[in-house]
C-alpha cells in the first residue's frame, strides 16, 4: 500500500542521489542519503556534556516526512493534497579544531543546491515525478549549537509537494 | 443531522460511447467546475385584457460550460479536446448524480464543442474550459433526463 508522503520522501532521496552522483565533487563512499524515521543526529550527545561522541564519517542526508494537508477536492476524480518533507544535511568535521570557513561554505553551498534542485517545477521529466513543488524553505542554513559544540554542520530544508490524489484510502 | 443537499463532487458529465438509441455512458472523470445554464427567450404576450405586462417563454436555451483537467492519457479528454477543433458532434448526458442513482436529474443533448479556453499561468494545473449547447441532429431535440429504476429516462424538450 502506497503512502504518498513516504513516496515523496523516496523520490526526494532518489533525486538527491542522482544529482549528487553527477555533481562535482560526487557523492563519496562514506556519504549517504536515506529516508529515516529517527535520524541519528537528533540523539547525538554533544561534546559540551563532557565526553567525546562518536564522530560519523562522510556527509549524511536525511529525508523524513513532516506533515500532510488536504486542501479539498481538486476535481470530480482527485483530491488536492500537499505533503511536507524535511531534508537534513549533516556532516561532522574530521579535522582538528574549529571547522574553517571554506569547509562550511562548501556545505552551505550543498544545502543551497538541494534547495534549488528539489523546488524546480520546470524540468521534464519532473524532479519528483507525480508531485509538483509548492514551497521550499531553508529552515536553518546551519545549526549553531551543533557547530559550536560538535564541530558539525547541520542544516534543514523543508519542502512541500502538491498532488492530485486518489480520494480512496 | 444528516445532510440533505446534493454536492458538486457527486455530479457527473457523461459522453455516449455507444449509439444514440442504445447509449453507453462513459463518465468524463476529470471535470472540476461545471455550469448548466437553461435560460429561455422571452416574448411579450401583453394584451388589453390585462393591466399587467405578460410574458411567454419561446425558445429554451441550454448551455453547459465545464473545466476538465488536461490529461493526454484520458480518453474523454482526447475526444472532447479533439472535437474542439473539428465539427464533430458528441452525445452528452449531464446529471447531478450517477446515471444509476434514482432521482438524479439533468439533460441529454448532442453538441459540438463551441469554445475552448485554457489558462496556462505559472502555478496552474491545466484545466481547459469547454462550452457545449444542443445541435440539430436527426435524433431530435435535447431531452430532460431523470434517473428512474436505475437508468436515465429522457423526455424531449419540446413546447
Amino acid at each position: 500500500m502506497a503512502t504518498e508522503v513516504l513516496d515523496v520522501c523516496d523520490r526526494v532521496v532518489a533525486a538527491i542521489t542522482e544529482y549528487w552522483e553527477a555533481a562535482d565533487p560526487p557523492k563519496g563512499a562514506a556519504d549517504r542519503v536515506v529516508r529515516d524515521y529517527a535520524p541519528e543526529f537528533s540523539e547525538t550527545p554533544q561534546e559540551g556534556e563532557g565526553f567525546e561522541p562518536p564522530r560519523p564519517a562522510g556527509r549524511r542526508v536525511w529525508v523524513f516526512p513532516d506533515e500532510s494537508v488536504h486542501h479539498g477536492e481538486m476535481d470530480r476524480e482527485g483530491d488536492d493534497d500537499e505533503h511536507f518533507v524535511v531534508v537534513a544535511i549533516e556532516e561532522w568535521y574530521d579535522g582538528a579544531g574549529t571547522p574553517p570557513r571554506d569547509w562550511l561554505d562548501v556545505r552551505l553551498a550543498f544545502t543551497k543546491s538541494l534547495w534549488k534542485l528539489l523546488r524546480n517545477a520546470r524540468p521534464e521529466p519532473e524532479v519528483i515525478a507525480g508531485f509538483r513543488p509548492e514551497s521550499a524553505e531553508v529552515q536553518d542554513w546551519y545549526d549553531v549549537p551543533m557547530l559550536r559544540f560538535n564541530r558539525a554542520y547541520l542544516s534543514f530544508v523543508r519542502l512541500s509537494y502538491r498532488e492530485i490524489a486518489d480520494p480512496n484510502p | 443531522m444528516a445532510q440533505s443537499g446534493l454536492i458538486g463532487p457527486k455530479c457527473k458529465l457523461y459522453y455516449n460511447t455507444g449509439n444514440f438509441a442504445t447509449p453507453v455512458w462513459a463518465v468524463v472523470p476529470k471535470v472540476s467546475d461545471l455550469m448548466i445554464t437553461a435560460e429561455a427567450d422571452e416574448a411579450d404576450a401583453s394584451s388589453r385584457e390585462s393591466g399587467a405586462k405578460l410574458t411567454l417563454k419561446t425558445l429554451q436555451g441550454l448551455e453547459v460550460t465545464f473545466k476538465m483537467r488536461k490529461d493526454p492519457a484520458d480518453a474523454a479528454f482526447l475526444i472532447i479536446d479533439n472535437a474542439a477543433v473539428t465539427y464533430d458532434i458528441l452525445d452528452f448526458l449531464v446529471l447531478d448524480g450517477l446515471s444509476t442513482f434514482n432521482t438524479a436529474r439533468g439533460y441529454r443533448f448532442e453538441s459540438q464543442i463551441f469554445s475552448h479556453t485554457e489558462s496556462q499561468n505559472l502555478g496552474d494545473v491545466l484545466y481547459p474550459e469547454y462550452k457545449i449547447k444542443p445541435a440539430p441532429t436527426t435524433n431530435g431535440p435535447p431531452s430532460r433526463a431523470v434517473v428512474a429504476s436505475g437508468a436515465p429516462v429522457f423526455t424531449a424538450m419540446a413546447p
